[in-house]
């Protein structure tokens, strides 16, 4: 027969501690385990360093809002599962060679 | 008269015959034939050591003698010759004929008349007058371009006779060169005997008039003073009118306030390399840095990017929620809503379920009187707007591009959001789609994300969209100055 005192560490490990989803844009999904009160600047560290770009290149967004990096999962109310987005940065211009309308796409079934 | 016609093709061969030397004892000779290989030019005239005529033709021509003609025939077709100048035989009888000019003007209008009649199917034509008899060099080949009538005085030397290669008819008695296509102009200048008016009966009636002027001053004294009081009766009715509102269409001075100079150099000087890695501005409750790098792309000709965007919308948002009377109740998405939205697998409500809830926003989507939704379409920034207070869907691109699919998403979007938010059904699929196509356009290849925040800008202020391309480089500044000092004005 266990000891409850053993089950109670453990279960004090799993509510320190929240699994987060980070997904890109093209889909790719990366699974991270975070103290619930360390802030979330080490998982945005490590995604970009596994993609091979710089902390700049992406935008991590939770609910609409961007994370800053100092901000703890307890902080945003993060729970079990939830997806962080990382986008990439956006600019947006037409070369002069590129001012045509072939970037337009047309859902001809609707209409 | 002399008749004259021209070959325009071989114009240079007839006039090197007529310089062949005038030594040549076979000249006259009717069996004289000219070398086409031998030319002559003369830079100078001989008598005056001047230069010649700036027309060498003419020169060559008054050089020489005419050459007499071996065969005179009557021209009755145009033919292809030399150039000749026939005096006009003095007619004794003409003197003498009392009718002489009725029948020159019966002639003359037969003619002209004739000539119209020519003139409809395509031809020259030639009055040749009186007289029969013409010289002429005979010529095998009648392909003639230009045919014309010159009147000679006897007085006149040939010398100064210029040869003139339009095609016309020439009145007798003035000389007067006449286009066909005009014959009643034609007709009128022929007419010999036109009325002159006498000046007695002009002073006459000029005396008239002015009697039947002063007549009338009288009455204008009167009519005068009757206007003079009607408009003084209008201007009492004007005044005693209540005032009506006049709606004028005057351009708001608040988007358009100059910067200062401190501005401009504050701006610059952020433009500048050195603060490339500096962070110029911290945007706390977006969680944006803007560094010198970031806000570069504010510099002239560059492409906007999703940080200074997103700064901007926020700093509107912060400008609504401080002056809540001046501005209208909108909420701005930022650049990754639709992309999240709208991703490779479609429409997909529940991944921006979270985005809009009301202990988030303070407020329900639904009761903003406008939704802004910045779109990237890959190298392209455009604009949605859910209009909510006239339940209209409204698309604008400044380069005027459709794209139904995104409109499509955006009501069914609102469908749902006020079913999981609100408890409401909406059908925001019936509501009006408009791709707005009278809206300001860029004339460039960067600045449709300046295009884009400045719809929002004026919209959100409620005002039509009063700007163009030209105040682009005007509103880079402003919306670096509005980013540096984290206040939109």
């Amino acid at each position: 027969m266990s000891n409850p005192q053993d089950d109670k560490p453990i279960d004090q490990e799993q509510e320190a501690h929240v699994i987060l989803k980070v997904k890109s844009q093209d889909g790719d999904e990366v699974l991270f385990k975070n103290k619930k009160s360390a802030p979330l600047k080490k998982l945005m560290y490590v995604y970009c360093d596994r993609r091979g770009l710089k902390l700049d290149a992406f935008a991590f967004i939770f609910n609409g809002a961007r994370i800053g990096g100092l901000e703890t999962p307890d902080e945003l109310d993060m729970e079990d599962g939830d997806v962080i987005d990382a986008c990439r940065a956006m600019s947006g211009g037409l070369r002069a060679n590129q001012r045509q309308w072939s970037y337009m796409l047309f859902d001809h079934n609707g209409l | 008269m002399g008749a004259v016609a021209i070959n325009r093709k071989r114009s240079d061969e007839s006039f090197n015959f007529i310089n062949q030397q005038s030594t040549n004892p076979l000249r006259n000779s009717p069996y004289f034939q000219a070398s086409k290989k031998r030319r002559f030019s003369f830079a100078m005239s001989e008598d005056s050591g001047k230069p010649a005529s700036s027309n060498p033709t003419i020169s060559r021509i008054s050089r020489y003698p005419d050459a007499k003609a071996p065969l005179r025939r009557e021209i009755h077709a145009p033919s292809r010759g030399i150039l000749r100048y026939g005096k006009a035989k003095s007619n004794d009888y003409c003197e003498k004929d009392a009718n002489f000019f009725v029948r020159k003007y019966d002639d003359a209008k037969r003619s002209a008349l004739e000539a119209l009649r020519f003139v409809n199917k395509g031809k020259d034509f030639v009055d040749l007058g009186d007289e029969v008899e013409k010289e002429e060099v005979v010529s095998d080949d009648s392909s003639v371009q230009a045919i014309e009538v010159i009147d000679c005085d006897d007085d006149e030397e040939k010398k100064n006779l210029q040869p003139s290669f339009s095609s016309g008819v020439t009145d007798v008695k003035k000389g007067e060169n006449f286009r066909v296509e005009d014959t009643s102009m034609m007709l009128d200048s022929l007419s010999l005997d036109r009325d002159v008016d006498n000046d007695a009966s002009s002073l006459e009636a000029y005396r008239k008039l002015m009697q039947s002027a002063e007549k009338r001053n009288s009455k204008l004294e009167a009519l005068g003073f009757e206007i003079v009081l009607n408009e003084k009766k209008l201007s009492l009715l004007r005044q005693s009118r209540p005032k009506t509102v006049e709606k004028r269409v005057e351009v708001p001075r608040e988007p358009f306030i100059p910067l200062t100079e401190d501005e401009e150099a504050e701006v610059y000087r952020a433009f500048s390399g050195r603060n490339r890695r500096k962070v110029l501005a911290t945007h706390e409750n977006s969680n944006i840095d803007i560094t010198g790098e970031v806000l570069q792309c504010l510099t002239p000709s560059a492409w906007l990017n999703d940080e200074v965007i997103n700064v901007y919308l926020e700093l509107l948002k912060e400008r609504e929620t401080r002056e809540p009377k001046k501005y209208l109740k909108c909420h701005y998405f930022n650049t990754f809503f639709y992309k999240k939205l709208v991703s490779d697998s479609g429409y997909n409500f529940k991944a921006v379920r979270r985005w809009t809830t009301q202990r988030k926003l303070g407020y329900a989507l639904i009761d903003c009187d406008m939704i802004f939704v910045p779109i990237h379409r890959g190298v392209h920034w455009t604009l949605a707007v859910i209009n909510n207070r006239e339940s209209k869907l409204l698309y604008l691109d400044s380069l005027n591009g459709v794209d139904p699919m995104i409109l499509n998403a955006l009501a069914k979007y609102m469908g749902d959001e006020a079913n999981e938010k609100s408890g409401k059904k909406i059908d925001a699929n019936s509501w009006d789609m408009e791709f707005v196509e009278d809206l300001p356009q860029q004339k460039n290849g960067y600045d449709c994300g300046m295009f884009m925040l400045k719809y929002i800008d004026f919209f959100s202020r409620g005002l039509g969209l009063c700007f163009s391309q030209e105040h682009m480089p005007y509103f880079r500044l402003r919306t670096a100055k509005e980013i540096l000092r984290l206040r939109a004005d």
